[in-house]
């Protein structure tokens, strides 16, 4: 089955990052996979943060970001291993989305969804006039699946901004403060809802954090994780044995334990989705042996 | 081990010192690693008297310049290339074996052919340098036929495509479930191309960025710069790849005694962003980078940055009225993330370099550069254009004006003057690519680089454009803008030393600097020079110590 991929484009200060964190804050029915080109942060709200590990975040609602840092290749290959329902990838400002949209046509294992460019009501003609960036904004626009007009609060006349945009570039919506509708991003370009392969009634994921200062007993730890194979969808995180520090995984109900080359701090934190309270519960025996 | 207090003298037929006081002379004395004096045996007979010396007449018949120094070329991609097995419609000369061409498809089969049949049961074959107008179509089938158990890998002179046998697709656990009906990818024919390319190459990565490999090209990369006569080379981008794998790979192969030069090290700041996630954490991470310089790698006050797309894939930016097709370039970073690194690192009191191929990339990074005067002015500050392909002639005097250097590319000239005259962007500005003598006459330091593995990284074959002008189809090229046969020496010496920021040590002889020299058979400022590029480079010597050419096997 492939993975639907949404591109989010727009030259820099447009708002990606904005509308970005806006969705993986609200009520998601899918978990995202959120990839980031924007030459730099991965700059998700600190408290949606479940963990972080290399150039990857894992949040508290199982959805999981990554930085591409100029490699999309290998982080589209990583993301193939966790359980996303949906990518979204945040265009580099200097790109333009519809051919970032051919590596979703290319990559196997994904197909596109859409591609939205965000424009910045305040600033939208004189980026088109300027002789460096008039053209970028311009393609990037033409291109766009779907028009999304932010910072039309900060406008005078909102609505002749709106229709002038329209007017030059065909349909968009008004996109208030990074606020939108989520079925507009992960529809297709025609603004409709995809045909899914999300159920609606799919239970909703939760996360628990473990953490733990004491060295783990191997074995039993492993036998533990386990037992939890088959109860959640991912753990991630690291732990310190007897043996050493690992990095754990656990994806598609398989756990890893790899050698990490260094101690983290806390010695153990390991990140529990799963559905409904089974984080919770599998919390339980996990404490029980650092105890 | 050299003695580091006897003074070795030694005669040449002739020293091109590139210092204006005294531009030849007959003998050169130095101890241990640097130069004490320059001029006839008579001259430098106070130094004799009054140390032990030796005369050493090695260089008898030979000419003498300051070692070459390539500011701009890429040892990871070339370490990424080197390792292939070349077949090729153009002559290489690599110090291991001259590639000749090939020119048919026969010809192009029976190469590979005996590749394959030189080669280890089961190791994969790489091969470089296929093109269709010489080489015929390719596919998987045509691969087949000459080995379908063996791994083989074809890949395009353009870098930008490759074909893969059936052996290659197992290989690479590439199936028809997962690649097949995928945009970019023709599977039938095995055929992977532009963001398909990305897909294989993914694939590819464990094989030719394994350590033990990549080490090997990097071998293969020394011996190549030697061969050039380099006595110092700038890794204009470090990072490009894997900042960690580049930097351990080069404390293992460029570090030792048998490395005839140094390699300044500028890293790429915007692949320190993507690795650190802000420019200020990148600029952190640069600076503290000179702590682990050694004595042939160097990291100091220098950093990369990128304005505009490749100049061989047509993606420069181009001021009006553009390209013919009327297709755009692109930006690599776009114009206002550029502006916010430059300020951040010329605040810093950084020498930026700004990658920029068409003429739009250079009036943007100009126009970054006057703002930054206004805002903070500096003197000296050591600016420079990289690669400059296409300008005009009034950026060239605003560069003059500004302070800033230029460091060109100027084989883009030979090899795709003819071509974007028919197909890019018309002859007028395509004969002006590399608009170096207005350089020169405006006073502007001017470089020469190689970009390798974008040109030959052959100094001499360089000085060789940039003198006569030549492009593929042997045409001369706005000869106005030729440059002499001393500037062009100048600008892979001393000019390229300023590029670098070496030049109180490197990049000239006098008394004082590193005893860096390039051992040459010919005087480049004596010869013809359209036979600048054949001169045979002898040797060089690296710091006082002397590293004679293997002589190439056929």
């Amino acid at each position: 089955m492939s993975v639907p991929v949404t591109i989010i484009g727009g030259y820099l200060g447009a708002g990606k990052t904005t509308l970005i964190n806006r969705l993986l804050a609200g009520p998601l029915d899918r978990t995202l996979g959120v990839l980031i080109n924007d030459f730099g942060a991965i700059n998700v709200d600190a408290e949606l943060i479940a963990a972080h590990e290399g150039e990857t975040l894992t949040l508290t609602n199982g959805c999981v970001c990554c930085s591409i840092a100029n490699d999309f290749g290998s982080a589209l290959e990583r993301l193939r291993d966790s359980n996303i329902d949906h990518v979204l990838v945040e265009a580099s400002g200097a790109a333009v989305p519809s051919k970032v949209a051919d590596i979703a046509q290319t990559w196997p294992g994904y197909r596109l969804a859409g591609t939205r460019v965000l424009v910045d009501a305040t600033d939208w003609r004189r980026q088109l006039n300027d002789k460096y960036i008039g053209h970028l904004v311009r393609a990037q626009l033409h291109g766009a699946g779907l028009r999304l007009v932010t910072k039309l609060d900060l406008c005078d006349q909102p609505d002749r901004e709106l229709d002038a945009i329209q007017r030059e570039f065909g349909r968009a919506h008004p996109s208030a403060s990074g606020q939108v509708e989520p079925g507009l991003i992960f529809g297709d370009d025609r603004g409709g809802a995809l045909p899914s392969d999300v159920s609606s009634t799919r239970p909703a994921l939760t996360s628990t954090v473990f953490e733990s200062r004491v060295t783990l007993p191997h074995q039993p730890l492993l036998d533990v994780l386990s037992a939890l194979a088959n109860r959640l969808e991912r753990i991630k995180g690291w732990v310190e044995t007897e043996r050493g520090p690992f990095v754990v995984q656990l994806a598609g109900h398989r756990v890893t334990m790899t050698p990490a080359a260094q101690a983290h701090n806390p010695a153990n934190q390991l990140v529990l989705i799963g559905t409904n309270d089974a984080p919770h519960l599998a919390s339980e025996p996990l404490r029980r042996l650092s105890s | 081990m050299t003695d580091s207090t006897r003074i070795v003298v030694y005669p040449a037929r002739r020293i091109v010192t590139m210092n204006r006081a005294l531009p030849t002379a007959d003998a050169v004395a130095v101890r241990g690693d640097q130069i004490v004096e320059v001029g006839t045996l008579e001259s430098m007979q106070p130094w004799l008297d009054a140390h032990p010396h030796s005369i050493d007449d090695r260089f008898r018949d030979a000419v003498l310049t300051p070692g070459f120094i390539d500011p701009h070329l890429h040892p990871a991609m070339a370490a990424v290339l080197l390792p292939m097995e070349f077949i090729t419609a153009m002559e290489w000369k690599l110090p291991w074996g001259r590639v000749t061409p090939t020119l048919t498809a026969d010809a192009f089969d029976t190469r590979l052919m005996e590749l394959h049949r030189g080669r280890a049961a089961g190791e994969p074959l790489l091969v470089w340098g296929y093109h269709q107008l010489w080489h015929g179509a390719m596919a998987r089938q045509r691969i087949n036929a000459i080995d379908p158990v063996r791994p083989i890998v074809v890949w395009h002179r353009s870098f930008h495509e490759l074909y893969l046998n059936d052996a290659a697709l197992d290989w690479l656990e590439i199936t028809e479930a997962e690649a097949g009906n995928r945009k970019h990818i023709d599977l039938a024919k095995g055929h992977f191309f532009e963001t398909g390319l990305g897909y294989a190459i993914n694939r590819l990565n464990p094989h030719i960025l394994a350590p033990s490999r990549f080490r090997g090209g990097l071998h293969r990369l020394r011996a190549v710069a030697h061969a050039g006569g380099h006595t110092t080379i700038g890794d204009m981008a470090v990072g490009i790849f894997d900042f960690d794998l580049e930097w351990s790979s080069f404390l293992e192969c460029l570090n030792d005694e048998q490395t005839p030069f140094r390699t300044e090290l500028i890293a790429s700041g915007l692949a320190a962003l993507g690795a650190k996630q802000s420019n200020e954490a990148a600029l952190e991470f640069i600076r503290a980078l000179p702590e682990r310089n050694t004595d042939r790698l160097r990291f100091s006050d220098h950093v990369k940055l990128f304005a505009d797309g490749a100049m061989f894939s047509q993606l420069a930016q181009m001021q009006p009225p553009g390209y013919i097709d009327g297709h755009h370039g692109e930006w690599l970073s776009p114009p206002d993330l550029l502006e916010e690194q430059v300020r951040l690192y010329w605040n810093a009191g950084f020498k930026i370099h700004v990658h920029c191929c068409g003429d739009l990339a250079v009036e943007l990074t100009l126009d970054i550069l006057e703002k930054m005067q206004w805002e903070r002015p500096r003197f000296n500050h050591g600016f420079t254009i990289e690669h400059f392909g296409f300008s005009t002639s009034e950026q060239v005097q605003r560069i003059a004006r500004l302070g800033a250097n230029v460091s060109a590319n100027v084989y883009y000239l030979h090899e795709l003057s003819a071509i974007y005259a028919r197909q890019g962007i018309g002859f007028e500005r395509a004969s002006q690519i590399a608009r170096l003598k207005s350089c020169f006459d405006a006073g502007v330091t001017t470089a020469l680089h190689s970009d390798f593995t974008m040109a030959p990284a052959e100094p001499l074959n360089s000085a060789w454009v940039a003198v006569n002008r030549i492009n593929a189809e042997g045409e001369v090229m706005a000869e106005p803008e030729c440059l002499t046969p001393y500037e062009a020496l100048a600008a892979i010496t001393i000019n390229a030393a300023w590029v670098l920021g070496r030049e109180s040590d490197v990049g000239s002889i006098r008394a004082g600097k590193k005893a860096d020299f390039a051992i040459l058979e010919a005087d480049p400022l004596e010869v013809p020079p359209e036979q600048l590029k054949d001169i045979r480079i002898l040797g060089t010597m690296f710091e006082g110590t002397h590293y004679p050419t293997q002589p190439a096997e056929s």
